[in-house]
């Protein structure tokens, strides 16, 4: 622990470098060369790879959610000031109030809104504040070329970034400041080398022996052990926070197989350096974050590649935690024996590896991103589920789309009847629709402009970022930014893409289906009716709310739902790729993941016409309303399979299955999910609960701290969870024989 | 050629009833009334109204609704129904608020069925999977049956016919051209048979040998029930049968479960086994191993 004084004399001396530079490459890098040595945390001596961080109350970061490149905390400021009130001189306060109020102006967050504002907008910044979206600044997800990281090593990017120097003089100062940033990469080695030298000397620890060793050799030349490049891309990740691992078992499959066939090293020494990785993962604890991908088309090494993907899923078996969000990505002729690993360690109820189909993806990430097969092999999901292309592109989700507000204020004339405000456009009064046509049109033109504000965020994001920063650590790897002398913001990014994340698909879906069938079609009330109904959330007209619950609904291959389903889909995907294309970004696609906020924005939604009360969660991502898939898992995938995936960079489905079937009929079970990959499906959450665990687990969470459950787009301890989202998850179907 | 009939349910990724992923198709309507029978809802040929008491709230919106006089409250709320009074019209199920009644049985035309079936093709195809004709007793339905199974087999399905072996041998002989795996249920041995299921054993019998000299193939299904049809005798009777018939590719024992009784209740009849608790596992297993001997 720092102490206040120690953190304010921090700020201080950030501050004056920020201040001394004004080219913004130098300028970060200089911030790098002292910030990253003062925000290493020291090794514990049963650490076996060494890398922890703490950010301070100022500083610079590529990704961390939340501090969204230049940071300042003026609370924690403002603490310590009065912390430390008699104790420092009135020059030294006079000073830090200066430098708050120089970083009230500079830091990025609110150079972004202060431009946001000026163009005449406002946006919610949470999540629970009134409106159809919401948008906040950051960067987040890249994920950059580890491979290029590891088999070139530091010197070898140095070497590389020498001889493009030579050839693009205009570009020096970034070139400059790259060189720079390799060698913090390397002063963040030789920190910890020398602290696993002191702690050896004291404990006689083989491993920390060892640790130094790979760490002083990693400064200079590229990793020629396992334990070398694991170390070299900790250390590198840890800095950057690089939050989302790609393809580890292309950047270190080799590496694993040279140690094990050629130096003896045993598996279990390799899976105990896997699990002191996985410890610091846990203790970043972003677990939205934390994807590491294995399996996969287009990898250089294949062979080498699923022998480590093997024992990086053994590891996730035996570690059972929320992170990595380890993630398989499956193809047709694929290694079966890495498929029966993956469906063994998810039949232990580990909820990882997620499973991608690369025979659905890589022809839709062609389409969607309009890339070649090469490159659509090199699309990753990170986070809860967003795509970017490994090395190649940026694909930050900062903001949310509540599509059934949308729809609730739309049946409103544009009022939103939690919030108590008029929100939206007057589109017409529900007796007004004439059809359900002139409703589906209604929604529509009151969604449109929730889209595009996002959009115009998000370009400001990118821009306002790029004017302040180079984001060296990211560009460093980079498939284009050395080649090009510029950061990845600033022109060296070959795709500026960027997604939004949408929420209540599926509750809008249904909801819109439930009103076409009974207003329009059946005629059995007026909509006019119906919205009452749903205001007075069902009071007395219970019903009404059981023949909103039978009419058709997603999840059960029912057209009449799925065409539906299908058209909400494809309607929110087009609005966001046109509002992308308005803005200028590359691509701009929707997700339809979820981080809980199914549940949280539910909160703020009256009661909807699919059968949900008010304030109950929305069915999450694209799984079904909650209870409503009846009709067989077969039904449930089927539905899932009929979106069109040319237009959307993610989604998320949800299948749960009882620990009894996929272990009487595994084989079944495995054959439905090959299908499934093979015939249209984009990924599998595979959950699989005994019968009982999650409501034992309500009754006495102390027996069930082990049991992990999948939210939609990340996994939790369920004891961990609020009670709303404990009955949601409680409330999914679960398939068993 | 009827093409429609009577399905009370379709059952997507069914998995213990016939080889592969399979969808399941019940047909209503049995000749047999086997007193421990799981799917009474099944028994009778038409479309019928159940009714769960414990999710009543004595709202009487069925009352008002109903023409045909079938719901009747008393002065304590308490709700009887006159089932036999019911002509499933379904007026009382759209504004019962608390979904406790229900209809089971739906006319459905056979390409309708096989449409719905066939939604799932692509994961017959990866598991050697198909549809099961069941019920109730789906031959009760023969030529709603025969018409399913010809377009089945138009759509190269796989069909499997589970039934209770009371067939007569003629319809016997068409339905074997579109049937590929009978389970067959044999369910006691001896004069208990008629006891248990109402219907002759030797009819049953009778089937079995005309599918094996047909050149059919069989999965013997025996539903057990502890102190009913545990017999050492039935057991061997199995056991003879496996070793008197190659056309026997298996033979499964089906513990009792009483996963039934509410069914009973809801329908409004009389259900003799109310106190019968679920088999074991272990006795599963010990069952099991009597047919292995």
């Amino acid at each position: 622990m720092k102490t206040k004084k120690e953190e304010l004399d921090y700020v201080l001396a950030f501050t004056e470098i920020y201040q001394s530079e004004s080219d913004i490459y130098l300028r970060e890098a200089k911030c790098l060369q002292w910030q990253t040595p003062q925000i290493l945390v020291p090794l514990e001596k049963d650490d076996l790879v060494a890398g922890r961080m703490q950010h301070r109350f100022v500083g610079f970061s590529p990704q961390y959610g939340g501090l969204y490149t230049y940071f300042f905390h003026e609370d924690k400021v403002e603490e310590a000031l009065s912390g430390l009130k008699g104790e420092l001189s009135e020059e030294y306060v006079t000073k830090m109030k200066e430098i708050t109020a120089f970083w009230e102006e500079e830091k990025t967050l609110n150079r972004l809104n202060k431009r946001f504002h000026e163009m005449g907008y406002s946006i919610g910044a949470g999540y629970h504040e009134p409106g159809i979206s919401n948008s906040e600044g950051r960067l987040a997800g890249t994920t950059v070329d580890l491979d290029k990281l590891i088999t070139l090593g530091l010197d070898g990017l140095k070497a590389e970034i020498c001889a493009k120097a030579k050839e693009n003089q205009q570009a020096k100062n970034f070139y400059q400041a790259l060189l720079m940033t390799v060698d913090t990469i390397a002063d963040a080695c030789n920190y910890y080398e020398k602290q696993a030298q002191t702690l050896y000397a004291l404990t006689k620890k083989e491993s920390l022996f060892k640790m130094a060793e790979a760490l002083h050799s990693i400064q200079t030349r590229a990793p020629q052990s396992f334990l070398e490049g694991i170390q070299l891309l900790w250390v590198y990740a840890m800095i950057s926070d690089l939050m989302n691992y790609g393809r580890m078992d292309v950047a270190l499959g080799d590496l694993y197989v040279k140690d094990i066939d050629v130096k003896g090293i045993d598996e279990e020494s390799v899976i105990a350096i896997l699990e002191s990785v996985y410890r610091h993962m846990l203790r970043v604890h972003k677990i939205h974050d934390s994807r590491v991908i294995i399996g996969g088309k287009g990898r250089r090494n294949e062979q080498n590649a699923d022998r480590f993907a093997m024992t990086i899923m053994e590891t996730s078996r035996r570690v059972k935690e929320v992170v990595p969000q380890l993630t398989l990505r499956y193809y047709t002729g694929m290694d079966e024996a890495v498929f029966d690993k993956a469906l063994a360690v998810n039949a232990e109820g580990c909820t990882y590896p997620i499973i991608y189909s690369d025979d659905t993806n890589i022809p839709a990430v062609m389409q969607v991103y309009g890339v070649s097969e090469k490159e659509a092999e090199r699309y990753l999901p990170f986070g809860c589920g967003e795509y970017v292309l490994e090395g190649a592109s940026v694909g930050t989700p900062n903001n949310g789309v509540n599509l059934l507000k949308a729809l609730e204020i739309t049946l409103h004339n544009g009022y939103d009847p939690y919030w108590k405000k008029q929100l939206g456009l007057k589109t017409g009064e529900p007796d007004s629709f004439k059809d359900f046509e002139d409703l589906w049109k209604a929604y529509q033109r009151q969604l449109r402009p929730s889209v595009e504000k996002p959009a115009i965020h998000k370009r400001l994001n990118y821009d306002v970022a790029a004017e302040q920063a180079g984001y060296l650590q990211i560009s460093l790897l980079m498939d284009d930014c050395i080649s090009r002398g510029k950061g990845i913001l600033n022109g060296g990014v070959r795709y500026e893409n960027a997604s939004s994340e949408v929420f209540g698909m599926i509750s809008a879906a249904d909801s819109l289906t439930a009103i076409k069938k009974l207003v329009f079609d059946e005629k059995r009330y007026t909509l006019k009716e119906l919205v009452e109904v749903l205001d007075s959330n069902f009071e007395g007209r219970e019903d009404v709310r059981q023949e909103l619950l039978v009419a058709p609904k997603y999840g059960n291959d029912d057209d009449y739902a799925d065409e539906i389903a299908c058209r909400v889909f494809k309607n929110i995907a087009d609005l966001t790729i046109e509002a992308g294309k308005m803005v200028g970004l590359n691509h701009y696609n929707m997700v339809s993941v979820n981080n809980s906020m199914s549940a949280e924005w539910g909160d703020i939604c009256m009661a909807s016409a699919c059968g949900r009360k008010a304030g109950a969660p929305m069915a999450n991502a694209n799984s079904a309303s909650i209870g409503a898939d009846k009709n067989g898992i077969t039904a449930l995938l089927n539905s899932m399979s009929k979106f069109d995936n040319n237009v959307h960079v993610g989604v998320i489905n949800n299948v749960r299955f009882t620990k009894e079937l996929f272990a009487s009929s595994y084989e079944k079970v495995k054959a439905v999910l090959r299908t499934f990959y093979e015939n249209g499906g984009v990924q599998t959450n595979i959950g699989v609960v005994g019968r009982d665990d999650l409501e034992n687990a309500m009754k006495t969470p102390e027996k069930y701290q082990n049991l992990l459950v999948r939210i939609g787009g990340f996994s939790a301890r369920f004891v961990e969870l609020s009670p709303i989202i404990q009955n949601e998850i409680l409330l999914r179907t679960t398939y068993g024989s | 050629m009827a093409a429609e009939g009577i399905v009370f349910d379709i059952q997507k990724f069914c998995v213990h009833d016939g080889p592969g992923i399979r969808t399941a198709v019940f047909l209503k309507g049995c000749m047999m009334n086997c007193i421990w029978c799981h799917n009474p809802e099944s028994i009778r040929r038409n479309p019928e109204l159940a009714f769960e008491s414990q999710k009543c709230i004595s709202c009487q919106a069925c009352a008002a609704a109903c023409k045909q006089g079938v719901h009747h409250f008393d002065a304590a709320g308490n709700h009887e129904v006159n089932f036999e009074k019911c002509a499933a019209c379904q007026a009382c199920i759209h504004v019962c608020p608390t979904r406790c009644l229900k209809i089971f049985g739906e006319k459905m035309n056979a390409h309708a069925v096989i449409k719905e079936v066939l939604k799932d093709q692509k994961y017959f195809k990866s598991s050697g999977g198909g549809v099961t004709f069941t019920g109730g007793e789906p031959t009760v339905q023969y030529d709603f049956l025969l018409e399913m199974m010809k377009v089945a087999k138009e759509n190269n399905l796989h069909v499997c016919l589970e039934t209770n072996g009371i067939i007569f041998s003629e319809k016997l002989s068409h339905l074997m051209s579109y049937t590929d795996l009978f389970l067959i249920d044999y369910k006691a041995t001896g004069e208990i048979h008629k006891i248990l299921t109402g219907v002759e054993e030797s009819f049953v019998r009778q089937t079995i040998d005309s599918i094996h000299k047909a050149g059919g193939k069989m999965i013997l299904r025996c539903p057990i029930v502890e102190g009913l049809n545990d017999s050492e005798e039935h057991f061997a009777q199995i056991r003879k049968f496996k070793s008197q018939y190659s056309s026997i590719l298996n033979v499964e024992i089906m513990a009792y479960h009483a996963s039934g009784l509410h069914k009973w209740e809801s329908l409004g009849i009389d259900y003799s086994l109310k106190k019968m608790a679920s088999a074991t596992p272990e006795m599963k297993k010990y069952w099991e191993a009597k047919i292995a001997e």
